[in-house]
């Protein structure tokens, strides 16, 4: 589990996103810098309760989380947390996940 | 050479498919009764286009060896619920080129439980790596999430979603095809299980087997005493926003002025719309983006113009009433609005139908579609 989500930053324009591109959808740049994004704020959560096919697992928490950099990413939640509170992210193969900060 | 769409069909929707039956056998079907709707021979169909999630391992290819067909053209479509609206411009495209002469356009797939699970887990590499390891449980969690921004942003209420729901089942009672007919109160919707909040069960479609199909040709080619179905004009977006947005735009908002004015019309002027309803919430922002929303009020259209069914929407009952055949959910609402030009929509018919919008949206790369394509159809007589 590492600290913080891994975004390629874009060497020309500085665009950061996730998940990685193959070309900046900005500028059209195809170098990057990996930056670690260790926070962000929670825009919208939902909990999902049923799902085609799974059967009835245990409720999932969701969040669409904001990035300093603009960008939005999807991260899985310990708890449901309202919009507007401040997260810390983590990334596991990919899988990001957000707890509050300074929990 | 001009096309028209001569004929269309379904392969019936169902939530329990006999044994045996696959999506192949449910793209036979749906190809056999276009075939025979619009008096067309199979050795007279030189052209196909197929769209479906289940077809691998095979190709379109097989599929058109499997039929028995040898085509001329062949195209196979990718673009889930803007692929129905996509393959009917390029079948069009086809024929005037001088490429085709007769076009089938089919999508449908068989997928049950298990395959609707896997198809979106495994819907493309964003949603593998980074969504389905959340166990995100599919689309239902992203389009709750969006519904939530819709919300706040136009002044929208659950019941207004509701009349989306509501009104679309209304419909479906005229429709023997659908699979949820009896009528849906208000209470019902509101107080159904949750699914992912604020999305509860009539939010979302329903998973069915099924298939749907259209044939194009030549308008002479049309069978005696009844309309060909011209496309007057046909738009697409693919990828609009590099998923940077609130994803309550879709691409439709950048082709809507160009399609009105290549159609020569204006949105006033249609009789009905067929709009891609994988959600309510997909309903509102693809009619607001096409222009059909009156001053841009959300809330008044869903209550107003949808709720009180003064404006015809799915008429089908839509995929939230009929159910959502995967591919064949892209091709659903043109079958329909084709059924409304051509007067053939029994108790559901909308009286002197002349003039029809449809639309397709589909493909959430992260998190919402990226997808979109829209047409104008005209009832020619």
């Amino acid at each position: 589990m590492n600290e913080g989500v891994e975004l390629r930053r874009c060497t020309r324009c500085g665009a950061e996103l996730f998940p990685a591109p193959l070309l900046c959808p900005r500028c059209g740049g195809a170098r990057w810098r990996t930056v670690r994004a260790p926070r962000g704020i929670v825009e919208e959560t939902t909990t999902v309760h049923q799902a085609v096919g799974v059967g009835q697992g245990r409720p999932r928490h969701l969040a669409t989380v904001r990035l300093p950099g603009g960008g939005r990413l999807i991260a899985a939640l310990d708890e449901a947390l309202a919009p507007g509170t401040r997260v810390r992210l983590r990334e596991l193969n990919g899988a990001v996940t957000a707890r509050l900060d300074g929990s | 050479m001009t096309a028209t769409i001569i004929g269309c069909a379904e392969a019936p929707y169902t939530r329990h498919p006999r044994a045996g039956a696959t999506t192949h056998t449910f793209l036979r079907d749906a190809f056999a009764r276009a075939l025979r709707d619009a008096r067309v021979a199979p050795s007279d169909v030189d052209g196909l286009a197929v769209s479906s999630f289940s077809l691998a391992p095979d190709h379109a290819i097989d599929l058109a060896w499997r039929l028995g067909l040898s085509l001329n053209w062949l195209s196979q479509d990718t673009n889930g619920g803007a692929s129905g609206v996509n393959m009917l411009g390029q079948a069009v495209s086809a024929i005037e080129g001088g490429d085709a002469s007769v076009v089938v356009v089919l999508a449908g797939d068989a997928l049950g439980p298990e395959g609707v699970a896997r198809l979106q887990a495994g819907y493309n590499r964003a949603t593998r790596d980074h969504l389905a390891p959340l166990a995100h449980g599919g689309p239902n969690s992203l389009f709750a999430m969006l519904t939530q921004r819709q919300m706040h942003a136009r002044g929208l209420e659950r019941s207004d979603y509701g009349h989306v729901a509501i009104a679309q089942r209304a419909w479906a009672a005229g429709n023997p095809g659908a699979v949820y007919r009896a009528p849906l109160s208000m209470e019902e919707y509101l107080s159904a299980p949750l699914v992912a909040d604020p999305l509860r069960l009539y939010d979302c479609v329903p998973p069915v087997a099924g298939a749907d199909a259209l044939v194009l040709a030549h308008p002479d080619r049309s069978p005696r005493g009844r309309a060909p179905v011209r496309v007057r004009a046909l738009r697409r977006s693919f990828n609009h926003d590099n998923q940077a947005g609130d994803g309550l735009e879709t691409g439709l908002a950048h082709l809507s002025a160009d399609l009105w004015a290549r159609a020569g019309a204006r949105p006033e002027d249609v009789d009905l719309a067929c709009i891609y309803d994988d959600y309510p919430a997909m309903v509102l922002a693809q009619a607001a983006d096409l222009g059909l929303v009156p001053g841009g009020d959300l809330p008044a259209f869903a209550r107003r113009e949808l709720g009180e069914r003064r404006f015809p929407v799915n008429t089908s009952g839509g995929m939230l009433s009929a159910g959502q055949a995967g591919a064949a959910g892209g091709l659903h609402g043109v079958v329909e609005g084709v059924r409304q030009l051509q007067h053939r929509a029994g108790e559901r018919q909308v009286k002197g139908a002349r003039l029809a919008a449809v639309s397709g949206y589909g493909m959430v790369l992260y998190r919402y579609g990226a997808a979109a394509a829209a047409a104008i159809l005209e009832r020619a007589e």
